[in-house]
């Protein structure tokens, strides 16, 4: 068990081959094809209901697939995948605990079924999950963001090598996710623990993943890496104009630009240089570059993420829209 | 199994639910010790009793109403069987399986390196030992309130009979109880394990008089133990009626475990 702190070789931990799930006329998950790799933080991310946990609940052999099937370090998960389970932990959607039980009936109670001898392990995840002051507490008397932190020391507790958690910061206050991602983060960064996170906020997927794959009504639609993901968070000025050719030429060689990007429907992005704004638009005017409109911006993975999903809906990316320009002309 | 085992007696060990089932027993015991000292201790008592009709009139005349150990006894152990028993066993049993789901725990427990069978049979064991222990809780209760009472026609061999009574009857009602689990986990919780056992009560009722009785499973503890307003014996019963409950014991084994290996666990 434990994973080796920093590895990210191309071994797949998960894997999931034409996963479907329907339920009678509700195709919940679509042929699903996901890979994530040892040492990846994978974001799940979709909106509500769009197949997030009952992906979950496949991989850990909760609900049976109408099709396909899910591989976890190499073992085809089924009910009694006996080996794969002792070296995963997970938390799906609310954590769970036994509310008449201690914190330290409930962590050493995990200990025993899995088998662990050593009580050094209960103090280890104690310490990681900052649960010390309320070991002799009833666990229904916690806060949620400690029972958030309860669930997340049970599924720690054996040092598994694959964490899969189902929207772990859900119904936590602003301090309990950050607390939630920063114990996240430690535990790749030190551990090199292979994380499957789903979630519908994007910030906090952005904030943790270092692949994101977005799934809308069961498909995925597409998986990003985290280059990616940084190149899209730029922020950017953006040029309409009528010759896109001409209007590179100049940016390049009359401003010095060497960050660009030209699109299709005429507009050329700039990525460096965004101070000279007024001074690149005069170049290109003075070029005889016919500017029809220019913006700043920012490229964002919500604007993404609901270019692919539809409709931005208010319980899906649920995050501070960043200031947006208009064209200006 | 054994660390399933030691995790299921944790989880009720704390658990209010315990107490609240002893506290039910123990009500029953004390009110009834108590009520038939007063009533039965009436002499007119019986003869007012005898004017019901002709089922109470064979009940006061087989001795059912006269205020003696064996007397309070037997209403111990038909007290499992009618007033508090079946629903009370079947409610321990949709708690230690249907709590999982209601609270959420059941993902946790289903994703542990155990052997989810393990879990069933580990509950079964713990449902076991809680409805036992009612049992003799009950018993224990009655002895020492007639005593106290200071009823007369003490005997060791009263007593020493009762327990087996008992211990056969709630046997009876134990081997109903996998089903009864098995619904509480497709239902998810408590609601539809209650009410089917409400149901199975009912149907026994209304199948009390009739051959089919001695047949049907929820019946088999009221024919052992009779009933104070309708004499029943035990010699009702064939092997076949405790076939049939074995079998239903077996069976309702085998979907309990079906459901953890093949359904939907999601809860």
């Amino acid at each position: 068990m434990g994973g080796t702190p920093g590895t990210a070789s191309a071994e797949a931990v998960i894997r999931t081959v034409g996963l479907t799930k329907h339920f009678k006329d509700v195709n919940a998950v679509e042929n699903l094809d996901l890979t994530v790799r040892r040492g990846e933080v994978y974001g799940f991310l979709g909106r509500n209901g769009a197949g997030k946990t009952t992906t979950i609940r496949m991989m850990l052999a909760l609900i049976r697939p109408t099709d396909g099937y899910v591989e976890i370090l190499g073992q085809r998960m089924a009910p009694n995948a006996v080996r794969a389970f002792e070296r995963i932990g997970s938390m799906v959607e609310t954590p769970g605990f036994y509310g008449n039980l201690t914190v330290r009936e409930n962590i050493e109670m995990q200990r025993d079924l899995l088998g662990l001898r050593r009580s050094g392990w209960v103090d280890e995840v104690v310490e990681m999950c900052d649960l010390g002051e309320y070991l002799s507490r009833k666990a229904q008397s916690l806060s949620m963001g400690n029972k958030q932190r309860l669930g997340l020391a049970r599924a720690l507790i054996h040092k598994p090598e694959v964490l899969i958690l189902d929207e772990p910061t859900n119904g936590l206050d602003p301090v309990g996710i950050v607390d939630i991602r920063t114990i996240l983060k430690k535990l790749s960064a030190e551990r090199g623990i292979t994380i499957f996170l789903s979630s519908h906020i994007l910030s906090e997927v952005q904030q943790l993943a270092t692949r994101i794959g977005i799934i809308h009504e069961g498909r995925l639609l597409e998986e990003i890496g985290l280059e990616e993901l940084r190149a899209r968070n730029r922020t950017f000025l953006e040029f309409a104009v009528a010759d896109t050719k001409r209007a590179a030429w100049v940016l390049e060689e009359n401003c010095g630009v060497r960050e660009y990007a030209v699109h299709e429907d005429g507009a050329v992005r700039v990525y460096d240089g965004l101070e000279r704004a007024a001074e690149l638009n005069r170049a290109l005017v003075q070029a005889g570059v016919e500017v029809n409109g220019s913006r700043m911006s920012e490229d964002h993975l919500e604007d993404h993420f609901v270019k692919l999903t539809g409709r931005s809906d208010p319980e899906a990316p649920q995050v501070a829209r960043r200031g947006r320009r208009g064209w200006r002309r | 199994m054994t660390r399933a085992l030691k995790a299921e007696f944790l989880k009720v060990r704390r658990s209010r639910t315990l107490l609240w089932t002893a506290l039910v027993v123990a009500a029953y015991a004390i009110l009834s010790t108590v009520l038939n000292r007063v009533l039965l201790g009436d002499p007119n008592f019986a003869k007012s009793i005898a004017t019901g009709g002709p089922v109470f009139q064979k009940a006061v005349e087989a001795g059912f109403f006269e205020l003696n150990w064996a007397n309070q006894l037997r209403v111990a152990v038909q007290g499992i069987t009618g007033t508090w028993g079946i629903m009370l066993f079947a409610f321990v049993t949709v708690y230690v399986f249907g709590r999982e789901y209601k609270d959420g725990t059941a993902k946790n427990m289903l994703t542990l390196p155990v052997r989810r069978e393990t879990f069933v049979v580990a509950k079964m064991i713990v449902v076991a030992c809680w409805v036992f222990a009612l049992t003799a809780l009950s018993l224990t209760l009655h002895v020492i309130g007639l005593a106290l009472l200071g009823v007369p026609g003490f005997d060791w061999n009263h007593v020493g009979s009762a327990a087996v009574d008992a211990l056969e009857v709630t046997l009876l009602i134990y081997l109903t109880l996998p089903l009864v689990a098995w619904i509480a986990m497709i239902g998810h919780g408590y609601l539809r394990g209650m009410l089917f056992s409400l149901a199975a009560v009912g149907v026994g009722n209304g199948i009390a008089t009739t051959s089919l009785s001695k047949y049907y499973p929820w019946n088999l503890p009221v024919h052992l133990a009779g009933a104070s307003w309708l004499p029943l014996a035990p010699a009702d019963l064939v092997p076949a009626s405790y076939l049939i409950s074995i079998a239903l014991f077996a069976v309702g084994v085998a979907l309990a475990m079906r459901h953890v290996d093949t359904a939907d666990n999601a809860a």
